[in-house]
């Protein structure tokens, strides 16, 4: 190949990529403009866990995640999936009382999962769910980099869990995380989790509408003095926990 | 010295690479009419989501709109869904693959989604 | 008086024996990212806890020998260094394909590499990922551009896209930096200085690698080549590992000064397989050894120690992207400051990370595909000139 080839066959490739990621450009400009409004705005979802309810041996609210959204356990410590887990915090004390904590993404305000995500993929539902579109990510796992709740699961291997067949399986390659149930949420039923806290126990999970001041959740963000974890990155978490 | 040929060739392909998108659409629709069907089992009678003609072109439309809808909007349209079509057309096996096979097609939707191969009752 | 660039010979039983063994290693890298694509990342060392493993510091490295070899290529035309044009077309070259290989890296990393246009058709503003998806694909149109202005001999043109090349570079190596530097659950990540600590490095090992192209080319194609030109690069080389250096030791020091941030340090220094990687990858082999042969009187005029030097510099860096990307995440999160946390999700733990094999071949191969264009490249396109050798009347 000469150099007036080269530069001819050069100059073609690269005006047709610069005019294709122009126009691509422009309309992911209009994409993000053209966001619908939807009924969904007028809620905010959050929940609340008393942690002087929950037994520290109780695992209800995991099982019934993993049954309901079929997350699978690979018997892989490192590489097992997890919406929701149990930890146990204690002081750095001796003979610290340890603690039961329920630990599940905290759909933050401001999610630092959104923020990096190239594709939005990851993005903030109206009624502030935050959400994985699993038909988006393409699994470069930058969000899970940029958690600092560690609520996020790669998924490594196929799996064929599959309990509740009315919600989807998972493919390998995609980033997953706990959802809130939304699939429950838009039945106007609650999240798995606290469903199952309640039927199990005496209700430490709690789970309302943060926006209706006469919600049960709301007045017992009210009334208790109630602890986010790492409130201070600014992230604004919406799960809160009483008695941590 | 003389590779003008060349030049010109190579900038054609570029140029046909970058419009495909256009000539696709522009030649999908019209040809795929025109194609022999392979024979689908149709269980149920009555009428699907949308008309016969517009569904065998644009099904995978609805069911990518819908599904941007209710994921992100959540706007669950009960009738787009996919969770909707097994209820009229049971067997994947029967129905969506054995056209997907024939045109080549392979939506990945079922690693994620329940939609058996084979109806159960 | 004019510099004749021509092609390669390319006949030699030698050139098709390093192509085919170069295909070879291609061949086994994509079989490694197609296992990947296919059966999962379950075969990788990356896990829950550590989901960037070997791929990403590849990338980080890569993107980083390209930013280095752009920044060269433009010593003679915007820096005026005139005796240095005899390998710009080379570092333009090199710069593109580096580039490439890293995007290459990163894609076939993903979860998904079959989803690739999603990151051109939906776009987020606040990810430096999508920033970087756009300044990747301008980069390499950049670099094509660059390379046909100097193939047209078309000076000024040459001298104004060298300078946006330049600029360029630099943007794209500090986006680089700043996919890590912006994030701020990770302590051992967030820091301003991740960016041009970055592009420290990229010149460094840029300077290094070219330095080792330029001896393999020029003595492989038995082309006359100056020993001057080598010591000027050398003596570049030597002042970029020093700022190398310098960078590593003001970030260390502020993480040790803060109390808060002794635990991680620490842990950063002294514990673990990347503290090993840190001193005898980084200080040791990649810093302190090659300068001292740079600075050295007896050795820092010997082309086969530069040569030296210069290869442990390319390693060094290596060395320095795997303890930026790896350690940030074996090191715990900090969800409960001051208190203790195990569950069984890991909270908590410091975690493993070792270099699986499919990755380790991933990245072999996809160097070698480097190798692989690069050769070809010599021998379709006039890149190499016929001699590189200084006329004193050049240098004034
Ligand atoms: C209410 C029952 C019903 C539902 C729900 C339904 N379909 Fe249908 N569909 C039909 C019937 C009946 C036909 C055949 C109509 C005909 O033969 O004219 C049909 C035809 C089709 C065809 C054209 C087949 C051909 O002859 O070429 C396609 C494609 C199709 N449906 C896809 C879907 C998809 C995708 C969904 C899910 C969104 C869906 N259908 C949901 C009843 C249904
Ligand atoms: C009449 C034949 C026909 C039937 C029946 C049919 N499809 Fe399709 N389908 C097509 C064609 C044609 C395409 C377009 C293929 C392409 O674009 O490459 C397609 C594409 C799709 C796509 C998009 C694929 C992609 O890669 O984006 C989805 C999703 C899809 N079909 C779902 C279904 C489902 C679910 C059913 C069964 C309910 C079904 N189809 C039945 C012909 C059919
Ligand atoms: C990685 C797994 C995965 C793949 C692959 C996948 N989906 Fe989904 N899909 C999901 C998940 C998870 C949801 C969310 C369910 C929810 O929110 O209730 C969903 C939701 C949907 C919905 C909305 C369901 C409703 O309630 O109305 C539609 C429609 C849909 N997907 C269509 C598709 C189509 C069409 C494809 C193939 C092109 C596909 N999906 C591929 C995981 C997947």
């Amino acid at each position: 190949m000469d150099r007036r080839a080269f530069i001819k066959i050069g100059g073609a490739l690269t005006i047709g990529t610069v005019l294709g990621q122009g126009f691509q450009f422009y309309q992911a400009v209009a994409d993000s403009k053209g966001e619908k409004t939807s009924a969904l705005a007028k809620n905010k979802w959050g929940m609340l866990i008393d942690l002087n309810k929950c037994d520290a041996g109780c695992t209800a609210c995991v099982d019934a995640c993993r049954k309901e959204n079929n997350v699978p356990l690979f018997g892989d410590k490192e590489r097992d999936i997890h919406w929701i887990r149990k930890a146990s915090v204690k002081q750095k004390f001796p003979n610290a009382r340890e603690q039961s904590v329920p630990l599940l993404c905290n759909h933050c305000e401001n999610p630092a999962c959104v923020q990096v995500c190239p594709t939005m993929a990851s993005f903030v539902r109206k009624d502030g769910i935050v959400l994985v579109d699993k038909h988006r990510c393409i699994g470069c796992r930058y969000c899970m980099i940029a958690c600092p709740y560690k609520a996020r699961s790669f998924v490594f291997k196929e799996t064929h869990d599959w309990t509740n067949k009315d919600v989807p399986k998972r493919m390998h390659g995609v980033v997953e995380k706990c959802d809130l149930c939304v699939h429950r949420i838009d039945k106007g039923q609650k999240p798995a989790c606290v469903e199952a806290c309640a039927n199990a126990n005496n209700g430490a999970m709690v789970f309302g509408d943060l926006n209706d001041p006469e919600s049960g959740i709301s007045k017992l963000i009210a009334n208790n003095a109630v602890q986010q974890i790492r409130a201070d990155l600014g992230l604004k978490p919406k799960v809160y926990y009483i008695g941590m | 010295m003389n590779k003008k040929p060349l030049a010109i060739i190579v900038m054609a392909i570029a140029l046909i690479v970058l419009l495909s998108p256009f000539i696709y659409n522009a030649f999908g629709t019209g040809l795929f009419s025109k194609v022999p069907r392979p024979e689908i089992k149709i269980e149920k009678e009555g009428k699907c989501v949308r008309d016969t003609e517009y569904m065998r072109r644009n099904h995978m439309n609805i069911l990518l709109h819908s599904r941007d809808e209710a994921v992100r909007e959540g706007v669950r349209a009960k009738d787009d869904s996919l969770n909707n079509c097994r209820s009229c057309h049971p067997s994947r096996g029967d129905f969506c693959i054995k056209c997907h096979s024939y045109i080549g097609a392979k939506p990945e939707c079922f690693e994620c989604h329940y939609y058996p191969k084979k109806a159960e009752r | 008086m004019k510099i004749q660039f021509t092609t390669i010979e390319g006949k030699s039983f030698q050139f098709y024996a390093i192509l085919v063994i170069l295909s070879i290693l291609a061949a086994a890298g994509l079989y490694a990212s197609y296992r990947m694509f296919e059966g999962g990342h379950y075969i990788t060392g990356m896990t829950n806890q550590v989901p960037w493993g070997f791929p990403i510091v590849m990338a980080v490295y890569l993107i980083g020998l390209s930013a280095g070899s752009l920044v060269l290529s433009s010593l003679s035309s915007v820096f005026g260094k005139k005796e240095y044009k005899v390998f710009s077309r080379v570092a333009v070259y090199l710069a593109a394909l580096l580039l490439m290989a890293g995007l290459m890296s990163i894609t076939l990393d993903w979860g998904r590499p079959d989803r690739l246009m999603i990151p051109f058709t939906y776009f987020n503003f606040n990810s430096m990922f999508s920033w970087n998806a756009f300044l990747y694909s301008a980069y390499i149109g950049i670099c094509v551009v660059y390379l046909m202005a100097m193939f047209a001999e078309k000076e000024k043109l040459v001298t104004f896209i060298g300078a946006v090349a330049v600029i360029w570079a630099v943007a794209v190596h500090s986006g680089t930096g700043a996919i890590f530097g912006f994030i701020h659950a990770r302590e051992l990540y967030h820091s301003p200085l991740l960016a041009p600590s970055f592009i420290a490095a990229a010149l460094s090992s840029g300077t290094g690698l070219m330095i080792l192209i330029l001896l393999g080319t020029f003595k492989f194609t038995n082309r006359p080549l100056d020993n001057r030109l080598i010591l000027g690069l050398s003596k570049l080389l030597s002042g970029f590992i020093l700022i190398v250096l310098y960078f590593i030791f003001i970030e260390n020091l502020t993480r040790f000064y803060a109390f808060g941030l002794r635990e991680a340090e620490h842990y950063y220094l002294f514990e673990g397989l990347h503290s090993k990687v840190f001193w005898i990858g980084l200080i040791l082999t990649g810093s302190i050894i090659p300068a001292a042969i740079l600075f050295f009187p007896k050795t820092n005029k010997s082309i086969p120690w530069i040569a030296l030097a210069s290869f442990m510099v390319v390693i060094g860096v290596l060395a320095e992207r795997y303890i930026i990307v790896i350690p940030a995440q074996t090191y715990p999160l900090d969800q409960f400051p001051g208190k203790e946390v195990s569950s069984v999700f890991l909270d908590g733990a410091y975690a493993n990370y070792l270099i699986s094999l499919p990755e380790a071949a991933q990245a072999v191969g996809i160097v070698a595909i480097v190798g692989i264009m690069f050769i070809l490249g010599l021998k379709l396109l006039e890149l190499l000139p016929t001699e590189a050798v200084i006329h004193d009347t050049e240098k004034k």
